[in-house]
């Protein structure tokens, strides 16, 4: 019932394939040209977590897609520590919060857009910290 | 359920357990409720517990709450890209108990502290998320959570809901969080033999280290790297401000910093084959003494990290939480006692108590500290090369004299700052620190 982060392969599998080696898609793709993020796989730390996965219920949502479009920053797709949001080649940001840790920092960042809805998640969902 | 209660305290960390346990001992009907599997799976801190917080609360913890070790060294580490200059603190006093602080594991502390809530008569509900207080006016009269037919009331709230306070900042009580004001932290914890960590840290079967780092890690942000000994593993993380991150020209995500700090050639070796088990980050409200909200109102009172409750110059905040949690609810017992409702009127005498702790006095201390580093980038790049350049020049033996060597060091630093420059940062720090 607590998947863990490889448990959102389904999800991603609606999407276009991606040239990545990584199983859930790279970081390469950041809005920069060489990208040293792109060198730690995230994904690989995060794997270690455990998660139950509000499924078809995201905590976290981006209001207007055409504002993400045109923000010139688009510091979310490199803040956020669990690479929630990633930038595409076409400026568009796209969202999915499995992997999310709870930070808030995607939503302090935006404020001057005001433009991520963030709840927490349904209560026993989203991260379970083993450690903490 | 239309159920009544003297309490309601929305969280179960190191806050919210120090204000439903002193409640709940002094006879109160307190419902704690969390919205995490169990106390602990939502929390994350480096983790360093002080005891004198807990102490005041539960004198005898050191009993059976689950501590790794505690601390008999400290040791401050100033990185440029290949070395670091730092101080080391050891001493035999700390090897003696009563020890004053220890590394703990959080999701396995809060749990403990939790059935110690419980056991002193708090009802604990978990897997349960606050949506929203239920206000009257200006008057919380309770909570709603997402559970059916969530609807719980009290003659008072107390927010003990963390960094991001969604529910003081959904009902107004103050703003969104300001990204100068807070630090982003990622850390992971590696696991390691027992007697690795000894023979590595020099430290006995339940002593440890904790190393505090600044330097060129950073990129020039305002922000400090750690390592902290736990039983059998390590934790490692870094952490800066939002802010910085944000306007940061290299755009380096706070892991990639983390796997920086990792590879340093000062820090692989201590670390090396270490197993990760988790990766976890979080914010840490560092804004100081102008950044706490108003954290008292008609029925509700702000405690811990909710209120922005940390002393971010010597990376205090768990005995900030415990103590504002105590505060709180020393002051609901006392308001219940006096037969008093619970209005702002009557709350206030929270903020006294709190004026007259520790807690707002060392913010107060330092409350120009946040503005001082936010504008000195220096103190986070430019002095960590010129101190390591320095000890090199001295440390290093190649028929150069001393004399031209002294110079040499006085030249780098004079064409870094200037002599202007220089005395003004001290003045800064001085300033800041005093």
């Amino acid at each position: 019932m607590h998947s863990s982060y490889g448990g959102l392969s389904d999800e991603r599998s609606a999407e276009p394939p991606q040239a990545s080696e990584h199983p859930f898609g790279g970081l390469a793709r950041s809005a920069v040209g060489v990208d040293m993020n792109a060198v730690v796989n995230v994904e690989e730390k995060l794997f270690q977590n455990r998660y139950k996965v509000d499924h078809g219920r995201p905590h976290i949502h981006i209001k207007d897609a055409q504002v993400c479009n045109n923000c010139e920053s688009q510091e979310c797709t490199y803040i956020c520590p669990a690479a929630c949001y990633k930038a595409e080649g076409n400026r568009t940001v796209t969202l999915i919060t499995d992997g999310c840790l709870e930070c808030g920092s995607c939503r302090v960042i935006c404020k001057e857009h005001a433009n991520v809805a963030w709840e927490y998640p349904r209560g026993g969902h989203g991260i379970l910290f083993k450690f903490g | 359920m239309a159920e009544k209660f003297d309490a309601i305290v929305v969280g179960a960390g190191p806050s919210g357990n120090s204000a439903a346990y002193t409640l709940a001992k002094a006879g109160l009907k307190v419902l704690q409720i969390e919205r995490g599997e169990y106390p602990g799976s939502k929390n994350v801190q480096g983790a360093i517990l002080y005891s004198d917080a807990l102490e005041r609360i539960i004198p005898d913890f050191r009993e059976d709450a689950p501590l790794e070790r505690h601390i008999i060294e400290q040791r401050i580490w100033v990185l440029d890209d290949k070395s670091f200059v730092g101080t080391h603190y050891r001493s035999e006093d700390y090897d003696k108990p009563p020890y004053n602080r220890y590394t703990i594991i959080r999701a396995q502390f809060d749990k403990w502290f939790s059935s110690k809530v419980r056991e002193a008569g708090a009802l604990l509900i978990c897997e349960t998320t606050v949506e929203e207080l239920l206000m009257d006016g200006n008057t919380v009269r309770g909570v709603r959570c997402d559970r059916i037919g969530g609807e719980v009331y009290a003659d008072v709230v107390i927010l003990a809901d963390g960094v991001n306070s969604t529910l003081a900042r959904k009902a107004g009580f103050h703003g969104e969080l300001d990204a100068g004001n807070v630090a982003l932290a990622v850390k992971e914890i590696l696991f390691m033999p027992e007697e690795t960590i000894r023979e590595r840290f020099n430290v006995g079967e339940e002593s440890g280290v904790v190393i505090e780092m600044m330097g060129t890690v950073t990129e020039g942000m305002v922000g400090t790297g750690f390592l902290y000994t736990n039983k059998d593993s390590l934790t490692i993380g870094v952490g800066c401000m939002l802010s910085d991150f944000k306007s940061n020209p290299n755009r380096t995500s706070p892991y990639t910093l983390l796997e920086r700090l990792k590879k340093h050639p000062s820090i692989a070796p201590l670390i090396a084959g270490g197993e990760m088990k988790e990766y976890c980050a979080h914010l840490i409200p560092e804004g100081g003494f102008h950044a706490v909200p108003t954290v008292y109102g008609d029925g509700w009172l702000i405690v811990g990290d909710s209120g922005g409750f940390v002393n971010a110059a010597h990376r205090e905040g768990s005995n900030l939480a415990m103590t504002t949690g105590r505060l709180a609810a020393e002051t609901v017992i006392e308001a219940k006692a006096a037969g008093k409702d619970m209005t702002a009127k009557t709350l206030r005498a929270y903020k006294d108590k709190l004026d007259e702790s520790f807690v707002m006095k060392d913010l107060h201390k330092y409350r120009d500290m946040p503005q001082v580093l936010h504008s000195s980038p220096q103190f986070f790049s430019a002095y960590p090369r010129l101190l390591n350049g320095a000890a090199k020049t001295l440390f290093t033996v190649d028929g150069v004299d001393k004399k031209t060597k002294e110079r040499e060091i006085f030249g780098s630093f004079k064409a870094a700052r200037r002599v202007s420059g220089l005395v003004g940062d001290a003045f800064k720090l001085w300033r800041a620190f005093r």
